[in-house]
This record gives C-alpha cells, structure tokens and sequence, in this order.
C-alpha cells in the first residue's frame, strides 16, 4: 500500500501548541483503548495524500457539529516514523495503515503494540513531537 | 541543600553525597544555611507549571506534581545559586490532559525532557528525546516518588550540557 510523505495530526486543544512554533508531546500519545482485536493500540491521524487533505482536517466536525481540531493540525513526515523505528534500540515497532471512513477518505492509524509499557510509548510521543515539520493553526 | 560539581568540559553536573564536606575557610567569613527558593530569581521558568497544577483536583496526581515540580525548582535553584548554569532557561510547561493526567515538558529545539504523572500513580514515568543532531539520545522510565531528585538532577544536567 502506498503512503504519502506526511501524516496530520489535528490539535482540539490551543495549549498543546506552544509560542515558540513547537507542539507539546502528550498530543500524541497512544492511549489504552481495546477497540482493536490486532493486540494494537492506535491513534488517529489523516493522511496528506493531496492538496486538500490539510483543509479537509480542519474542517472537519464532530457529530454535534461543531469543528473538531479547534487549534489546527500538525504536519509530520512519515520518515520520522520510519527512523524513530531505526533508533530505538529494543526491537518495537510503531506502524501505521488506512483506515478510510465513509466521511473521512483520509483517515489512518498510527499503531503500536498494547505490550509496550508507558514510559516508551510517552518516549515515542516526544520524539514524534520533537519531528513535526509544521503547525498550522486555524484562522 | 544538595551540593554538586561540575565538570569542566562537558558541563556535566553531579551530584554530591549530602556528608560531602568543603574543605576550607576564611577569616570572618560566615557559612552555613540553605537556600530559600522563593528568594532567588529564577523560579520564574517553573512559574506557570505551578499555575496549572494548583487546579488538580486528584489529590495523589496533584501530591507527586507537586513534588516533581519542587524538585526541579530546587535543583535549578542550586546550580544557578553556584554559577554552575545560567538561568534563562525556558518555560517549564504543563498540561492536563481530559483524563487527569499531567504532562511536565521542557522543550528544546534539539531534544525535550518530561514528566508525566498518571491517575494510576505507578504508570508515572519520565523521558528525553534527542534529534540526530544530539545524537538521538533517548532514554524513559517508570517515576518513583522516591527517585524524583535523581531523574530530575540527571535531566537537568543533560539540559545545561545541551543547552
């Protein structure tokens, strides 16, 4: 299956943004969630697959209707992925895959394995905050 | 107050055991006392983590941010106090997540260091990340209450070295 460069993420709360450009780690945390049979924990994310993907995130809506990343999205290149999973000296491996949705074409995972303890998947957090290659807050 | 040394070249620092004692003295000089945190100018860095902790309503979340808190409020208020670090670090940040669990975050361009205090204490842990250009240093671990002042002093000791 073919990704595009880079992934967004979409940020609902401003403080995750911080004044000097850069995004606070927790953003990206993997939460416990038993939603998944694949011993997987995910997190949400959109692939920039064109043009308009970025608008598209920012302009989604919860089911009330109201906007859903009400700071914006942060840009990630789907490399840092890849050479977070070189650096890491024990053998763990976040993923990621497609997950369209009937009213999200865009839609994808990022996934780690439930097996991985807390303070590695809060590591992975920072490192992949430590790569966002752009912040794009709403107007 | 803890006492610390410091090395020369990398600007790493280190912690001395508490019976360490400094040989010598001055006529008519006075030793003694410790130092009173909320005197000295630097806690200005810490100042808005404090802001958005006093708010915990989880007494065990609130008693252990509290403390990491305090502990890198003290140690950044040592090491400035014997000119080992300059003290125009920047802003110490904190969250509170929609679960009750806080994020302590010191970010830098080249690497950030946390802290981060769960609802379930026992999964409270800390981290540093680096990018390449550190080397891709990296390192986490489960938070004991007990061990706050080692990880805090470790962490801060890569923060001057790196900064």
């Amino acid at each position: 299956m073919c990704f595009p460069n880079n992934f967004i993420k979409g940020i609902t709360d401003s403080q995750c943004i911080i004044e000097d450009g850069s995004i606070a780690s927790h953003l990206f945390n993997f939460k416990d969630n038993a939603d998944r049979d694949d011993g997987n924990l995910e997190q949400s994310i959109n692939w920039e697959d064109d043009n308009d993907a970025i608008s598209f995130t920012l302009n989604q809506k919860k089911d009330d209707g109201s906007i859903q990343f009400k700071a914006g999205v942060a840009i990630v290149p789907l490399e840092e992925i890849e050479q977070l999973n070189q650096k890491h000296t024990v053998n763990i491996v976040v993923s990621y895959e497609r997950d369209i949705l009937d009213n999200n074409p865009y839609h994808g995972n990022l996934l780690i394995p439930q097996s991985v303890p807390k303070p590695t998947r809060r590591k992975f957090a920072a490192w992949i905050a430590l790569g966002v290659s752009n912040i794009i807050p709403r107007p | 107050m803890t006492s610390f040394v410091q090395e020369t070249n990398t600007r790493m620092i280190f912690p001395l055991p508490e019976s360490y004692f400094v040989s010598g003295s001055e006529e008519g000089a006075t030793w003694g006392g410790g130092i009173q945190d909320s005197y000295l100018p630097n806690s200005s860095s810490v100042e808005s983590a404090w802001e958005v902790i006093s708010g915990l309503e989880n007494e065990d979340v609130a008693r252990l941010s509290k403390k990491v808190l305090t502990s890198i409020q003290h140690t950044l208020t040592s090491l400035c106090a014997l000119n080992f670090a300059h003290c125009d670090f920047p802003d110490l940040h904190a969250f509170i997540d929609d679960e009750g669990i806080v994020s302590i975050e010191w970010i830098f361009s080249q690497f950030r260091i946390g802290f981060v205090i769960d609802t379930i204490i026992t999964d409270s842990s800390w981290y540093l990340v680096s990018n390449g250009e550190l080397g891709d240093t990296n390192a986490s671990g489960y938070l004991f209450e007990n061990d706050i002042n080692k990880h805090v002093q470790w962490l801060i000791s890569f923060v001057i070295s790196n900064s």
